[in-house]
């Protein structure tokens, strides 16, 4: 059987075109116009514009041709004629966006993707937040870390989680603390209602996508390929799988 | 507390974790991640916050209620 793939592309909001804004469809720019803060709006629209030219570059289509459907916890994918082809999923952060996409191979689904890259910056909730957010072992084991590791620690395992959240597309008000994410090789979701249905094997890994942002990539299904691509760099490198 | 207060309170909150927030810009009634770019560490520090200076805790099954700014000052004051 072959092996599925899932790739995460890093792309630099910086470099994303000024007229990016030309790719969105008209209800992509009424969201964008939303943003009190002209920076926020410009970060919004860069990464979208950047989906869009990543999704028709792969699908063979114009950038701005693709049709966007939403889930109703706002998880968007694929609709019209590229609908279910690829599965894909984005994460921004400070000046980065983290792009995954999986292909569909034959005739199925491809399975769902999630990814989070998190900037690692001070926290005046650090503890709050991993009482809150964190499973019970993973609590544990981060109260036991030396504490100058705890802050990185802490947006490590918080990526894989929304990583893994994102991928079952269940949104923010997603039980974190009931995703046990300690060992990436094999991620425990633990059961909760709110997760119910959601048992599966996992594909998962870090990356990092910039000094001091880091990032998680999740497949809710074993054994599948995962690759990282900087494209900030030249050639757009690629980092071999470290988790299937 | 009053509404006015309430909303201040968390107005503060808001740019404690993003500064730029301009208060009176902001739609009451939208998605507060509609209009500020918060992401999910963002969001849910701010949720504490909001915790730890009004005492009232706001679990996952509410987060909802408190989307948006109106929702927020109506869902402290009513708990």
């Amino acid at each position: 059987m072959a092996t599925t793939i899932a790739e995460v592309r890093l792309i630099d909001l910086r470099r994303v075109q000024a007229d990016a804004w030309t790719l969105l469809d008209e209800a992509e720019r009424v969201r964008a116009a939303r943003f009190r803060h002209p920076e926020d709006a410009r970060r919004w629209i860069a990464a979208r514009a950047a989906l869009r030219t990543e999704l028709g570059a792969a699908l063979e289509v114009p950038a701005a041709s693709l049709v966007f459907r939403y889930s109703a916890r706002g998880k968007p994918a694929l609709a019209g004629a590229s609908a279910g082809r690829i599965a894909f999923n984005l994460s921004h952060s400070a000046e980065w966006v983290a792009i995954a996409m999986v292909r569909a191979m034959g005739d199925g689904e491809p399975p769902p993707v999630g990814v989070d890259i998190e900037a690692i910056r001070p926290l005046d909730e650090l503890a709050e937040l991993v009482e809150r957010c964190f499973a019970p072992e993973e609590r544990e084991a981060w109260c036991a870390l030396d504490e100058a590791l705890r802050l990185a620690a802490f947006y490590r395992t918080w990526a894989r989680k929304e990583a893994c959240v994102k991928a079952l597309g269940v949104g923010i008000g997603a039980p974190l603390h009931a995703v046990d994410v300690r060992d990436p090789a094999w991620p425990r979701v633990r059961l909760t209602e709110a997760l119910t249905g959601h048992e599966h094997a996992w594909s998962l890994r870090d990356f990092d996508a910039a000094p001091g942002i880091v990032g998680a990539l999740a497949v809710p299904k074993a054994d599948v390929l995962l690759q990282v691509h900087d494209l900030s760099r030249a050639g757009g490198e690629s980092e071999g799988d470290r988790a299937a | 507390m009053t509404q006015d207060e309430m909303r201040a309170l968390v107005l503060a909150e808001l740019q404690r974790i993003a500064p730029e927030v301009d208060g009176a810009a902001l739609d009451g009634a939208r998605p507060l991640r509609e209009q500020v770019d918060l992401d999910s560490v963002d969001y849910l520090g701010f949720l504490v916050a909001l915790h730890k200076a009004t005492g009232v805790d706001i679990p996952e099954s509410d987060y909802e209620a408190v989307a948006t700014l109106d929702g927020c000052v109506a869902y402290l004051l009513a708990h």
